[in-house]
């Protein structure tokens, strides 16, 4: 009879003694995590995969620097943000680039309500740190103190980019209600 | 409900599965595992490389103690040149192990 499923804690230390088997492990049991994650702050499907898997192995060759094993995943997401981070920017010149049409694509969205088919790309025109925020908090449930954590911010500074970010998409989506 | 929230649910409802292009949880985990072990070769290639400069380095630097150690320790010959080797292996493993330990890296030797 097989017992409990080792904890994160376990895993990370058999990792860190050279177990390929428990990384692996580990990679299994948050990848969906972490490449929603990532879908999320890049708003890039097409991306997010490769930015998760870099994750992954930068938390691999860094496994010693982890203070709280039993806190793997947020380390991992807080990596999958600097990444994206570091991303955004040698992509910001592409998306300036997109900047004409992706209005013109919001306009659609306040006209039609077609948001399944825009709803990732008005997420884009938000900044990464606005979409961490919001893709932490909003979308995946953790508290603004952990998402501070996580993304190695301040809290006030995840609360007012959180506050932005939704003032943004008010502002991209055209709509005119009043509730805050 | 405003349109933001109707944006944001869209957003995490459309993200919350893996999207339909994206590769399956196995083939990720081989994914990561894969560059895992290329990370690992050329960390290995790498570490090799610096140990075998810091052997010859420690024997650089210290052949001149070790003459005055054979001396002292009145051996001569092949003694003398096992008991240099022996020394700078020890010295440059300890360097290596120092290195490794510092990295963070987990290599098989």
């Amino acid at each position: 009879m097989s017992g409990p499923p080792p904890s994160d804690a376990d895993l990370v230390k058999r990792a860190r003694s050279g177990s390929d088997a428990a990384f692996a492990a580990l990679v299994r049991r948050h990848e969906a995590a972490v490449r929603r994650f990532a879908v999320r702050i890049l708003a890039d499907a097409s991306e997010a995969d490769d930015l998760a898997q870099d994750a992954f192995v930068h938390a691999w060759s860094r496994l010693g620097a982890l203070r709280d094993p039993s806190r793997f995943r947020s380390w991992v997401m807080g990596i999958a943000y600097s990444k994206a981070a570091s991303r955004t920017r040698s992509l910001f010149r592409r998306m300036r680039r997109q900047r004409a049409w992706l209005d013109t694509r919001a306009d659609t969205v306040a006209a039609t309500g077609e948001a399944r088919a825009t709803a990732l790309q008005l997420l884009g025109r938000l900044s990464v740190d606005q979409r961490a925020a919001l893709a932490l908090c909003d979308g995946a449930g953790f508290s603004h103190g952990e998402a501070a954590g996580i993304l190695g911010q301040p809290l006030g500074t995840v609360k007012s980019n959180i506050a932005r970010a939704k003032t943004r998409l008010r502002a991209l989506a055209g709509d005119d209600d009043e509730q805050g | 409900m405003n349109k933001v929230e109707t944006v944001l649910e869209q957003v995490w409802a459309d993200t919350q599965a893996p999207l339909d292009n994206a590769s399956s949880s196995r083939s990720f985990e081989l994914a990561v595992m894969e560059k895992i072990a290329s990370r690992r070769l050329l960390l290995d290639f790498a570490f090799r490389a610096v140990l075998v400069a810091a052997l010859l380095l420690t024997a650089w630097a210290l052949s001149p103690a070790l003459s005055g150690l054979s001396e002292a320790l009145a051996v001569s010959g092949l003694s003398s040149v096992l008991t240099s080797g022996g020394l700078v292996l020890a010295a440059a493993l300890a360097i290596g192990a120092g290195a490794q330990r510092w990295t963070g890296l987990r290599l098989r030797f």
